[in-house]
């Protein structure tokens, strides 16, 4: 499997008024293509700064981002993201909300329209077009987050706490039915990069996890996932598996 | 029969729990249940209820059990547990009630009012905007009925076709 992401030496430094603030250290790290990657770690150490620079909505101070074994300079077309918080715009309808994607890339509105239609479907949000944000439960809502996400028809998926905001039974659900978005060979994405601080939740989802360390952010370990898929949460493997991954964090 | 309310819970709640159970071996007492999740009794309940009215959980003696149907639907794609979603809910007698509203309406649309004056005649000891609430997003779900805010009527959803 080659790698289709490379972050190679990433440091990010923010000015504060009483000094810099490191908030990553030379991160160097390989995303494979076709594979659910997990970065896990506790508050604070740089894991959405790290998705964000993958994206390339903001800079490295230092070090390089490559895609597909290309330079990266500006944002990446390639990627699509999912936020904790939704980020929809609740004065437009879910169709509307996963349109604005696709409107932005300058697709004609026949296009737009036909698009935003199959990734509702595919997240099982048909019946819900004419909703508005405000309608709709938090997992609903994360739906249209991830339909407009994969709406751009994306190489690379990276989700930022995707399911952070909902309730247990929601975010089982949704880690779920990603899982067979995933697998389901009709969609471009095949690479996926999550952030979270839920160990279970990258045990659930990922085939490998890297592990940070904070102040400043570093990794400390990638462990390689081999738990065949579906996984059993309940298993003694499982289980093992989240205590070492929790061992190295706290 | 009379028509029973819809509890105030979400579908992916639903699915959830049903997921939860699979990891039970299909099987799990109630009170567990509420403590592993870390989520208030009530709440848990009204999940509960709300599967067992859609045929995808049974609760004898305390427990909550999946039944084949709520396996079923684990093991199906999402079109086809919408499908199987859709025909528990037309199962039940207050979609049924509205979906003979709609299909008796002209054009099969009538103003969200009607179904809030309706819920409320046959549910009178519910909170008619809360069981409005779930009635539309459950329906919505299963692509029985939808809602337009902007004309705020309810109309019989016709799926639309996607290549």
């Amino acid at each position: 499997m080659p790698a289709i992401i490379e972050l190679e030496h990433i440091t990010k430094i923010y000015p504060r008024p009483e000094g810099e603030s490191q908030i990553l250290a030379d991160v160097s790290l390989e995303v494979m293509d076709g594979e659910v990657l997990a970065v896990v770690g506790p508050s604070g150490c740089g894991k959405s700064t790290l998705l964000r620079i993958i994206h390339g909505l903001i800079p490295p101070s230092a070090g390089v981002v490559r895609f597909a074994g290309r330079a990266q300079d500006g944002i990446n077309l390639s990627c699509g993201m999912v936020f904790q918080s939704f980020a929809l715009l609740p004065w437009l309808t879910v169709e509307q909300n996963v349109m604005v994607g696709l409107e932005a890339r300058g697709l004609d509105d026949e296009t737009c329209r036909k698009r935003a239609m199959k990734y509702i479907d595919k997240v099982g949000l048909d019946g819900n077009e004419e909703a508005y944000p405000r309608e709709l439960s938090g997992g609903m809502k994360q739906r249209v987050g991830l339909a407009r996400a994969l709406a751009v028809e994306p190489k690379v998926l990276l989700m930022d706490e995707p399911f952070s905001a909902l309730d247990a039974l929601t975010s089982i659900n949704l880690r779920e039915e990603l899982i067979d978005l995933w697998g389901d060979p009709a969609l471009p994405v095949d690479t996926i990069v999550i952030v979270t601080h839920l160990i279970e939740e990258a045990v659930e989802l990922a085939d490998r996890i890297v592990v940070l360390a904070s102040n400043p952010g570093r990794i400390v370990e990638s462990i390689k996932v081999e738990l065949p898929r579906p996984r059993e949460r309940k298993s003694p493997e499982f289980s093992a598996l989240v205590d070492r991954v929790f061992s190295l964090i706290v | 029969m009379p028509i029973e309310p819809l509890p105030s819970t979400g579908i992916s709640k639903v699915l959830g729990l049903c997921e939860i159970l699979d990891d039970h071996q299909g099987k799990e007492d109630v009170y567990r249940l509420a403590q592993d999740l870390h989520m208030p009794f009530g709440e848990l309940l009204l999940v509960i209820k709300g599967a067992e009215m859609l045929g995808m959980v049974e609760t004898p003696g305390g427990d909550a059990v999946l039944t084949p149907l709520g396996k079923r639907a684990l093991e199906s794609s999402m079109n086809e547990k919408k499908a199987l979603l859709r025909q528990a809910m037309l199962k039940l007698k207050v979609f049924q009630h509205v979906l003979k509203l709609l299909e008796n309406a002209q054009e099969n649309e009538v103003p969200a009012e009607v179904i809030l004056e309706e819920l409320a005649v046959l549910l009178p000891q519910e909170q008619p905007r809360q069981l409005f609430t779930t009635l539309l997003n459950w329906g919505r779900y299963g692509e029985i009925f939808g809602y337009s805010r902007d004309t705020d009527q309810f109309y019989l959803q016709k799926p639309e076709k996607t290549p």
